[in-house]
């Protein structure tokens, strides 16, 4: 129910910054939250739409100039959804969630949403530090800085091969007891 | 949840060691990685917003993306594969009573540490009568936080007899922030025998029938085969009768020489035909939840027969064809006990009981089905068998409070009473005796009925009327 209304204050806050795109926003808004209603109730396989919608709704609404200060929270409320979400349909498994594996996720959720804020606030300072001519350069900068070692990584990690103890083992067989 | 009481014989479970070759085979052992759903979102939304800022200059379409990558980033870089955190299980004890607990226990090693910072979930696939304690529905699972050993423990209560198996054990180890996980499929397979209680058993047997289907020696024992006892020679016992090493074994000062006294030769041969064929469920899974009833069943009747000296084998059909030949006495009972706790159901059936080897099922044994006929290869055997001429019997065990609840089901419900009643009656008019139980119910006057198939043949069926 928490994850539903993150994603519904979400939708809200979407809405209310962008005048000129109301409606579709609250449109799309409502198939987000459906989506994710299914991701909650159904399992995960409308997890990935519901999480893409959501985030293409916050995004549309960081275009306007004036919406800049709203980047930070629109991230946590964003990070909020989809991180609540998950539990969320974790909780209607066959696997009972106990005292300290509460506390773990709740820390889980406390360090993804702090962390993102995070840097959204840096990205946004070092935006305005930069303000100028350089900005621009300095954005692009950034961008590049940023998907690159992303793109290694989930090139090495990801793409490679999915089973990474078997290649580094070289078999399964020695691992029989 | 942490706890220290160990018993029984644990299933260790190896840490995977370096390799000697390299090996193809995908073994249950190794762990599959995965990303989470989140994942694949979180890096398109990113990226898809980082591109959108440097496109229009806006600094917060930049802002929004960049934690996303960055969280995406850091949960792939800081994964490592761990190693199996499963290191021994233990079922205990090695046998129960139906209706006792059964205690499972589960030793893990969940180190902490930067790369280690998920948790760990464990599911264990139950097969047997055997229910979760807190009724959640689903199979014995834990979730376990990083931070060393962890011993998890669990209460089974068993809900019938039958075999109880620790199949195995699914295990999913998280990476930091839930973002990609690993999971292992480990097979284990510690096994209980869960035993039926001895009262629940005569239960179905009070009153006592008064006949079974074979033919029966009497209480007085005479020249026969079947060994009866020892007693001290006595004037007119046969030389050949002499049991020279019970003699030799007790020597003096006893009364001298033991003869062995046998039963008369007038035990019958019954063969115990158990239906395993399983019900296809929509979803794929086999599934023949009466066949506890109908193991019970065959439990009772060959009980009654061994009581009354005959000789009892079962072959389990339907499903996986297994049998233990005819046997007498506590030693068969045992084995016919082994045998009906171990059967399991399946729906890839043999559709002929033809190729058995023809020591199993004998010209003059009296053959006493028990089957809830659903799947309509057995009711065949049975008409082939009688056609053959042989004396068949047929316990139907009637399934009917195991069909849904649901009213929008009532017609399907009505037409499949029909079915099974068409289906008693094709095995009826063919010969053979058919005689219903219904679980909870003695099963007396069933075993009773089933005494008729020891009657004289009727005439060569020749047609079966479909």
């Amino acid at each position: 129910m928490t994850s539903l209304l993150v994603g519904v204050l979400l939708v809200a806050r979407s809405a209310v910054a962008t005048p000129g795109g109301t409606r579709a926003i609250i449109l799309l808004g409502t198939l987000a939250i459906g989506l994710q209603l299914l991701w909650v109730t159904r399992g995960p396989g409308a997890s990935t739409p519901a999480a893409a919608l959501l985030g293409v709704l916050a995004a549309f609404a960081l275009f306007p100039a004036s919406n800049k200060g709203l980047a930070v929270e629109l991230a946590v409320l964003y990070l909020g959804a989809c991180e609540l979400s998950a539990w969320a349909a974790r909780l209607r498994s066959v696997i009972p969630e106990t005292g300290s594996s509460i506390r773990h996720q709740l820390g889980l959720l406390a360090a993804t949403l702090a962390g993102g804020g995070l840097v959204a606030a840096l990205v946004l300072a070092a935006e305005q530090a930069l303000e100028g001519p350089e900005g621009r350069s300095a954005l692009a900068l950034g961008v590049a800085a940023a998907t690159i070692p992303v793109a290694l990584l989930a090139a090495g990690r990801l793409t490679t091969g999915r089973n990474p103890v078997r290649r580094r083992l070289g078999g399964p067989s020695e691992s029989r007891p | 949840m942490n706890s220290g009481r160990g018993a029984g014989a644990p299933v260790e479970v190896a840490a995977p060691a370096p390799p000697a070759a390299p090996a193809v085979e995908v073994a249950p052992f190794v762990p599959v990685m995965a990303s989470s759903p989140r994942l694949a979102a979180y890096l398109a939304v990113g990226a898809g917003a980082l591109v959108a800022s440097l496109l229009t200059g806006r600094a917060a379409l930049a802002a929004f993306g960049a934690p996303l990558l960055a969280i995406a980033a850091g949960a792939v870089w800081l994964a490592r594969p761990p190693d199996l955190p499963l290191r021994a299980a233990r079922l205990t004890p090695a046998q129960a009573l139906e209706g006792d607990e059964l205690h499972v226990e589960l030793d893990l090693d969940v180190p902490a540490g930067p790369a280690r910072s998920g948790r760990v979930d464990i599911a264990l696939g139950m097969a047997g009568p055997v229910a979760t304690r807190d009724g959640h529905g689903g199979p014995p699972a834990w979730t376990v936080v990083p931070g060393g050993g962890h011993r998890l423990l669990g209460d089974l209560p068993t809900t019938g007899w039958g075999r109880v198996t620790m199949g195995g054990a699914t295990i999913r180890a998280y990476g930091p922030l839930d973002l990609v996980h690993w999971t292992w499929m480990v097979p284990l397979g510690p096994t209980v025998r869960v035993l039926p209680r001895p009262a629940a058993l005569s239960a179905l047997l009070d009153p006592p029938p008064r006949g079974a289907a074979g033919r029966h020696p009497s209480r007085a024992r005479g020249s026969g085969l079947d060994f009866a006892e020892l007693r001290p020679l006595m004037p007119g016992d046969r030389v050949s009768d002499v049991n020279w090493r019970a003699s030799a074994r007790r020597g003096p000062p006893g009364p001298g020489l033991l003869v062995n006294v046998r039963h008369p030769e007038r035990s019958g041969d019954v063969v115990l035909l158990l239906d395993t064929a399983a019900d296809l469920t929509a979803d794929g899974a086999e599934r023949a939840p009466w066949l506890p009833r109908a193991a019970q069943a065959a439990w009772a009747v060959a009980q009654a027969h061994l009581g009354s000296h005959d000789r009892v084998g079962l072959v389990t059909f339907g499903g996986y064809t297994s049998w233990i030949s005819r046997g007498s006495g506590r030693r068969a009972a045992y084995a016919l006990l082994d045998k009906l706790l171990a059967a399991r159901p399946a729906s890839t059936a043999a559709r002929s009981l033809a190729w058995l080897p023809v020591r199993l099922l004998p010209a003059d044994a009296a053959i006493v089905a028990i089957t809830p006929l659903h799947a309509p290869q057995v009711g065949e055997a049975l008409v082939d068998l009688r056609r053959r001429g042989r004396r068949v019997a047929a316990l139907v065990v009637d399934t009917s409070d195991l069909l849904p609840e649901d009213t929008a089901l009532d017609a399907a419900r009505r037409l499949w009473t029909v079915e099974l009643a068409r289906r008693t009656d094709l095995l009826a008019k063919v010969g053979i005796v058919t005689a219903t139980w219904s679980a909870g119910t003695p099963l007396a006057q069933a075993v009773a009925l089933l005494a008729r198939v020891s009657a004289p043949l009727r005439s060569p069926v020749t047609a079966v009327r479909r």
